[in-house]
């Protein structure tokens, strides 16, 4: 068994290896950097508990908080219904079917900062592609990103767009999984499409949509390339998300601690989050 | 008190040991106590002060002087020398007489220099000098159309010369034009001899005369001819004595006070009046030709004031300012040790010029190794000089007079002397690199790429290599990276303002005004007003002032005029342009050509193009923050934000961010923009022949005063890490980037403005700003300008700014005064948090 | 009144035919099994009769009413899954409830059904279970439920008994009879297992590719298959078949094969073409004669050989034995049983001998069964 046991190390080492510099040291140094006042440029100076409680009072910080969940709030159902819908549309045999597939799915690994600044300019208020087809069917053009009410929820939908093909293949995945004897037999037993969908289908499905909200929830925590280059966190910090705001407070204020501080909170929070979705999505299950 | 006014004289002579200011003695015929020649030659010592450091009171000082001058003169262009403890004019001495003579001529270049370096802003003081000038360069006409010298000397010549010259760059309206051709033609026909022949081309009055070496200024004249009135000739001419008689001092090692016209040196008794002008001749041709060899002698002969001389006594005190008057000798070697007007001044003419020159202020402790040549005839064909650290200099005799054979300094290489010495060795072995990071965009990239490969071919013991930043990065991230990494260049520009405080209190970047390149640049550059705010508490400079670029309000003339107005002066006045310049031209009931274009993005960067500029244009200089105290919550903060707010509430300015790769000024969608000099450039590459645009001031708040605008300009500076190892070589390397032919191709390629003093009227810059529209409007705001604060925290500010900007004026979900209140408030939270 | 109507009904899928020009008539009441092998089609026709496989052409009919282009719930059929088809995600209650729920029958009605239903298939204690606590044998007692709280007019079953052991098996056919007897509603079973056709069925359709090759009460195809291919399918364990052919020797007709000649029926008609004979395990009757050398000459309504193998099953055992190169066996009470090795006798009797054409055909049936 020990030679076994040597073998097993080997393998292992350079992944063990890999982890440890690039997830375990940076996650350790930035528990560290919590407790210290860091610019890159100067010597780090220990700084108490100085950085948690300016978290704590900092304004700015629990609205980039609020611009996160309402950001959520707004992306996560739409994202499980986009990908059901669409999901159940590319289950049929259409034709194209696999050129259908690859396209959903091309946004996911085309770069965030190029969508961004394609949906820049679609939402770009007078020259915009949706303005314009706006004003052909009448309606005047809509300040999508320059307007404290439609801006966040114009970056949702874009995430949403963006992220659709993702979890399309999850829900895809799912709808393999659905016996052909409990389709036929809710069938034969009555349902409408509307009844197998709301009777068979959709909680067939439920794994996988506790997989689309966990994962686009933890996603959605993590907003920052579009806010970034969309709006630079506007307008009236409506866009701030929190990553942006501690990006800003890493370099272009230059307080390290101050910004790792803002990343430990920020995965506290999100374990929260998660942790009680889990809670109420298994009372749900039982029920 | 002469003729009633008060003025301030020079005494002529201060005696040895406690250096009492004394009248002329018996000796020469008790001519007074003090002398137009001298006060007038003082006075061109203080006007050049002023002019490096700004300093009001050496002004006042020279003004005093000046008016000395003016009330010599006896309304007819002639003046009168000397005068009396009691204010009387000494009429009589033939020294003193009422004539155009030395004295009228160095009248003649005091006032000269006072045009030029008063100029326009003192007015009134310049009223009552004009006259003055005027009638004594009338009267002086008379003498050289008449074929004579001013008082039959070379030097008083070319001494009025310099001051015509100098009147004229003041005021290119050119009378004087003419009348200093003709002054440079008949000097230039006093040179004598040639290469081979005795006495090697020297100036002298007749053509029996000998060569005083008091007052060589014909080089320095005819050189500064040359190239003001675009006369090449002038400049040949001057190069004669330079190369020819003085170079044969060069190789013998020592300056002689007198020349026979066959040749043969009297070398006693040195005084500095016969230094200095050699000096300040072979910095003339330096500047001129652009050869860096005369700047190396310049220093050479400089070094007699320091050391360099057959006493080996430093006759310059740079405590007191006092200059020993001469060496007497040839043995006993004796100091003269008293300390007269003439010397005191013409050793502080040469010495100020002479530090203001990279080049020359590294040579100025170099000695001459062997003895001295009796025989200007025979001279060797090569001299050695060492310099401090054992660098070694060779010149020898070549075709174009002296030329330099081998320099260890390469300027500023003493390192490189250093470890040769150490290592035992006698050649210069392989040369040092030093990396320079240049700016990440192509057209700065370029300029860096072209100088370092002239820098490198004039200097192949310290080769530089350029290694540009990768284009779409800012340098900050890049510089920050490298910093942490500890891969820093040796030397980087484009460092901004807010890194560079980082930087400073990091220790990683080198001192720049106590090392001899950087600080000579400094001198040359800028003067102390420009420094105060790059000074840190240490009173150092630690990163190199290179470019600015003032924000001002471009405009478009067409649209202008199709409008009916002119460029807006008040805040008042810019909102009206607002109203009648937006339009809408395609009858959809929505306006869609505007004024100007206020981004709605609220990036901290972004308010240097509409707040922070309408701020400073009414704030009277002050800035954000201030040594940690927070200074913006004032009236010109509030006048700047509610113009914005009026703009976007009376809906005149364009609620969008209009879309990336089309800029609405160059399509004409906007008629004004705030914007720097380097957009010149861009407007010109996009080629749109149908816009013509014009600059104008950004306009204050109703009711401040223009005269006290400023204008925003990100500055950039030129660092050099302290991880370099060569910080000397890396110093002269960065004298040379901000040397004036490089800030001129700084200019003609970016469009781009070099932190220089009077960069608006300095003839030097005149060519190369008309190259591209408007820029000579944008150079007179480099002095007048506020950069980012050198304060830690101010991105964040900025930000909290950003913050009040969108909430009071694009969104107005509260008012000016309680955005701003508040960002003051938070902002002065981060500031005690610190 | 028939129950369900099949009338020239033809199923193709792209080019290929599966089912032609199929005709049959279930009677009221009565428990249909279609058998054949993987591809014969016979779930093809449940599932189309189901309405979930369209038919190409021809028509169905329930009670008279044409259902061919009806969708599945409107034809009031009910059908019973291989892999029972429970909703993973309801309790027993709402799997059994949920099509009553759909159609919106009145809630007491629901309950009672399902409480009759439970209490028939003896599911009360599980109603309030998931389909994963439950075993194989009561997942398909609740989809049986399920199917019989709709009280449809067809039961459809869809080899329901594929995914169960063998005790299981037995058991739940006897369930399915018995249930079957009490509700008297119309079934259509489908399977491969003839065991579960013979026992369950009224009548069985025998189908091969996509033909029927017989129907008729288990009995009829068991004593006459009309072909070779029932004959081989009925019956456990299966026929012998011997290939040879019909020789007429002095007036007598004589089955001739390698190491084999027997004596054929009075009656039998003369051929020329090859015959299959076949003779069921079960007929065969055995003599051994341990001690006499034997060397499988063949005998008047005799085959002579030698045992191979000897299956013991218990009451009746298996004894293979080759005669020539042909490997018969036959089925015997377990009393006393040769030994491999030893030569044996097996009568052949000839009322009990089935003789097929060249195309399989049964031939020489005129007479009756003896």
């Amino acid at each position: 068994m020990r030679a076994e046991q040597k073998t097993a190390s080997l393998m292992a080492g350079p992944y063990a290896a890999f982890l440890l510099v690039f997830a375990v040291y940076p996650i350790a140094f930035a528990l560290v950097l919590v407790f210290l006042q860091w610019d890159l440029v100067t010597a780090p100076t220990f700084a108490g508990a100085d950085n948690i409680r300016l978290l704590v009072h900092d304004g700015r910080f629990w609205r980039a908080v609020v611009n996160t969940f309402v950001f959520l709030s707004i992306h996560v159902p739409l994202q499980i219904v986009t990908a059901l819908a669409l999901a159940l549309t590319l289950n049929r045999q259409l034709v194209g079917r696999s050129f259908w597939r690859a396209a959903f799915f091309l946004p996911v690994v085309i770069s965030g900062a190029v969508v961004a600044i394609l949906w820049s300019q679609l939402y770009a208020t007078d020259v915009g592609l949706i303005n314009r087809l706006l004003l052909k069917i009448g309606v005047s053009p809509v300040p999508w990103l320059t307007d404290p009410r439609t801006a966040m929820p114009a970056i949702a939908v874009m995430v949403t767009w963006k992220n659709v093909g993702f979890y399309v293949i999850i829900y895809l995945a799912g709808l393999q999984y659905i016996p052909r004897s409990c389709q036929e037999a809710i069938e034969i037993e009555g349902a409408s499409a509307w009844q197998r969908f709301r009777y068979l289908t959709l909680p067939s499905l439920l794994p996988q949509t506790i997989l689309v909200v966990t994962l686009s929830t933890i996603n959605g925590f993590q907003l920052f390339i579009e806010p970034y280059v969309m709006t630079g966190g506007g307008p009236l910090r409506r866009t701030y998300s929190v990553v942006l705001y501690l990006y800003n407070n890493a370099f272009a204020y230059q307080k390290m601690g101050y910004a790792a501080t803002i990343g430990v909170a920020l995965a506290l929070i999100i374990g929260i989050v998660v942790l009680a979705q889990r809670r109420l999505i298994g009372k749900a299950e039982a029920l | 008190m002469v003729r009633g006014r008060p003025v301030r004289v020079v005494s002529l002579y201060a005696e040895a040991p406690d250096y009492r200011p004394t009248g002329s003695p018996a000796r020469d015929g008790f001519e007074g106590i003090a002398s137009l020649d001298d006060a007038a030659r003082a006075a061109v010592v203080y006007l050049r002060e002023y002019e490096a450091t700004g300093d009001t009171v050496i002004r006042d000082e020279a003004v005093r002087l000046l008016r000395f001058v003016t009330a010599m003169e006896q309304g007819d262009g002639e003046f009168v020398n000397f005068i009396d403890s009691a204010g009387r004019l000494n009429r009589d001495a033939p020294s003193s007489r009422q004539s155009m003579s030395y004295w009228a001529a160095r009248s003649i270049w005091a006032l000269g220099e006072a045009a030029r370096v008063l100029g326009p802003q003192d007015s009134t003081v310049l009223k009552s000098m004009r006259p003055v000038l005027s009638r004594a360069v009338s009267r002086m006409a008379e003498e050289i159309d008449a074929g004579r010298l001013i008082g039959g000397s070379t030097t008083a010549t070319s001494e009025a010369l310099l001051g015509l010259l100098a009147a004229q760059r003041a005021d290119t309206a050119n009378a004087l034009v003419p009348l200093a051709t003709r002054t440079a033609r008949l000097l230039a026909a006093h040179s004598e001899g040639d290469n081979k022949t005795a006495p090697w081309g020297a100036y002298v009055d007749r053509a029996s005369a000998p060569w005083h070496a008091w007052g060589a200024r014909s080089p320095e004249a005819l050189a500064i001819a040359g190239s003001t009135l675009g006369h090449s000739e002038f400049t040949a001419s001057a190069r004669k004595e330079a190369d020819g008689l003085w170079g044969r001092f060069l190789l013998a090692g020592g300056i002689p006070s007198a020349v026979a016209p066959n040749g043969t040196a009297t070398w006693y008794p040195q005084i500095a009046y016969g230094i200095g002008p050699i000096v300040e001749g072979y910095l003339a041709l330096a500047e001129v030709t652009g050869q860096r060899r005369y700047a190396v002698f310049a220093g050479l002969a400089a070094g007699w004031f320091l050391g360099n001389n057959p006493a080996g006594v430093s006759m310059y005190d740079e405590k007191t300012g006092r200059t020993f008057d001469g060496i007497d000798g040839p043995s006993p070697v004796k100091v003269n040790r008293n300390s007269g007007a003439e010397s005191t001044i013409e050793a502080l003419l040469a010495i100020q010029k002479a530090t203001s020159n990279p080049d020359a202020a590294e040579y100025l402790h170099y000695r001459p190794v062997g003895n001295q040549s009796p025989l200007l005839a025979n001279v060797p064909e090569r001299r050695e000089y060492t310099g401090p650290g054992g660098s070694r200099l060779v010149l020898r005799r070549g075709p174009a007079g002296v030329e330099i054979a081998r320099d260890d300094q390469s300027v500023g290489n003493n390192e490189v002397a250093a470890r040769d010495a150490a290592a035992g060795s006698d050649k210069p072995s392989t040369p040092i690199t030093l990396t320079y990071w240049p700016a990440a965009n192509p057209v700065e990239t370029s300029v860096a790429n072209r100088l370092a490969s002239q820098w490198n071919q004039e200097h192949p013991d310290v080769q530089v290599r350029v290694q540009p930043l990768p284009a779409g990065r800012s340098s900050e991230e890049v510089l920050l990276a490298a910093i942490v990494a500890k891969a820093t260049p040796d030397v980087s520009s484009n460092v901004s303002s807010a890194l560079l405080a980082r930087l400073v209190r990091a220790g990683g970047v080198v001192r720049l005004d106590n090392r001899v390149a950087t600080s000579a640049r400094l001198r040359e550059r800028t003067n102390s007003a420009m420094l105060a705010s790059l000074r840190l508490p240490d009173g150092g400079i630690y990163a190199f002032p290179w470019k600015t670029n003032p924000m001002m309000l471009m405009y478009n003339v067409d649209l202008f005029k199709a409008a009916g107005i002119g460029p807006p002066r008040t805040q008042s006045e810019l909102v009206q342009a607002w109203h009648k310049l937006a339009r809408d031209t395609d009858g959809d009931g929505r306006l869609d050509h505007w004024a100007m274009w206020a981004t709605l993005k609220t990036t901290w960067y972004e308010r240097f193009y509409d707040f922070y500029p309408l701020y400073l244009a009414s704030s009277g200089g002050r800035t954000l923050v201030n040594n940690g105290k927070i200074v913006f919550d004032n009236e010109a903060a509030v006048a700047a934000l509610d113009v914005l707010r009026r703009g976007f509430a009376e809906g005149v300015l364009p609620r969008s961010n209009f879309a990336l790769g089309r800029d609405p000024f160059a399509d004409g969608t906007v008629a004004m923009k705030i914007i720097g000099p380097w957009f010149v450039k861009e407007l010109t590459d996009i080629k749109i022949p149908s816009l013509h645009y014009d600059v104008a001031p950004v306009p204050g708040a109703d009711g401040t005063d223009p005269a006290n605008r400023y204008a925003f300009a990100d500055l950039r500076s030129i660092a050099i890490f302290s991880t370099t190892r060569y910080p000397d070589a890396a110093a002269s390397f960065v004298a040379y980037l901000t040397s004036p032919a490089a800030d001129r191709m700084l200019i003609e390629e970016a469009s781009q403005l070099p932190y220089r003093r009077r960069l608006a009227t300095d003839p030097r810059f005149t060519v190369s700003l008309s190259k591209w529209p408007t820029l000579s409007t944008y150079a007179n705001y480099v002095e007048r300008s506020r950069d980012l604060d050198l304060d830690p925290d101010v991105v964040e500010i900025f930000d909290l700014l950003s913050e009040a900007y969108e909430e009071s004026a694009i969104y107005q979900t509260t008012s000016v005064k309680d955005a701003l209140a508040k960002a003051a408030r938070e902002a002065r939270n981060i500031v005690n948090a610190r | 009144m028939p129950s369900v109507t099949f009338e020239h009904v033809t199923k193709r899928f792209g080019d290929a035919t599966v089912i032609e020009d199929f005709d049959l008539q279930v009677a009221d009441g009565e428990l249909l099994v279609l058998v054949g092998g993987s591809g014969s089609g016979k779930s093809t026709i449940l599932r189309m009769l189901a309405g979930l496989e369209t038919v190409t052409s021809g028509r169905i009919r329930i009670d008279d009413r044409d259902v061919t282009d009806l969708a599945p719930r409107d034809r009031d059929v009910a059908m019973v899954f291989q892999d029972y088809g429970l909703y993973p995600h309801m309790t027993v209650r709402d799997n059994l409830s949920l099509g009553l729920r759909l159609r919106k029958i009145p809630r007491h009605e629901i309950e009672r059904r399902v409480t009759w239903a439970a209490s028939m298939l003896g599911l009360e204690p599980l109603l309030d279970r998931k389909p994963k606590a439950l075993s194989g044998g009561q997942r398909q007692r609740v989809a049986m439920g399920r199917a019989m709280v709709r009280e449809p007019k067809v039961f459809l079953f869809d080899e329901p008994l594929s995914n169960l052991d063998a005790g299981l098996r037995a058991q739940m056919r006897i369930e399915i009879g018995s249930l079957q007897d009490r509700l008297k509603t119309t079934t259509v079973y489908v399977t491969h297992d003839q065991v579960e056709a013979m026992t369950l069925g009224d009548r069985i359709v025998v189908l091969a590719d996509g033909r029927i090759q017989q129907i008729g009460r288990p009995i009829e195809l068991y004593r006459t298959p009309v072909n070779r291919f029932v004959a081989g399918f009925i019956g456990t364990p299966a026929m012998n078949f011997i290939e040879g052919t019909l020789v007429a020797d002095g007036g007598r007709m004589f089955f001739s094969a390698e190491a084999a000649r027997l004596k054929m029926r009075a009656g039998t008609a003369e051929s020329s073409e090859p015959i299959t004979l076949g003779i069921r395990p079960e007929d065969l009757r055995m003599d051994f004669i341990p001690q006499q050398p034997t060397h499988g000459s063949a005998d008047f309504d005799t085959l002579t050989g030698r045992v191979v193998l000897v299956e013991r099953l218990g009451g009746t055992s298996h004894v293979h034995f080759q005669v020539g190169p042909h490997r018969l066996m036959a089925s015997v009470a377990s009393d006393s049983l040769p030994e491999v090795g030893h030569d044996i006798t097996a009568h052949v009797p000839a009322a009990r001998v089935h003789l097929f054409g060249g195309d399989g055909r049964a031939i020489g049936r005129t007479a009756e069964i003896v």
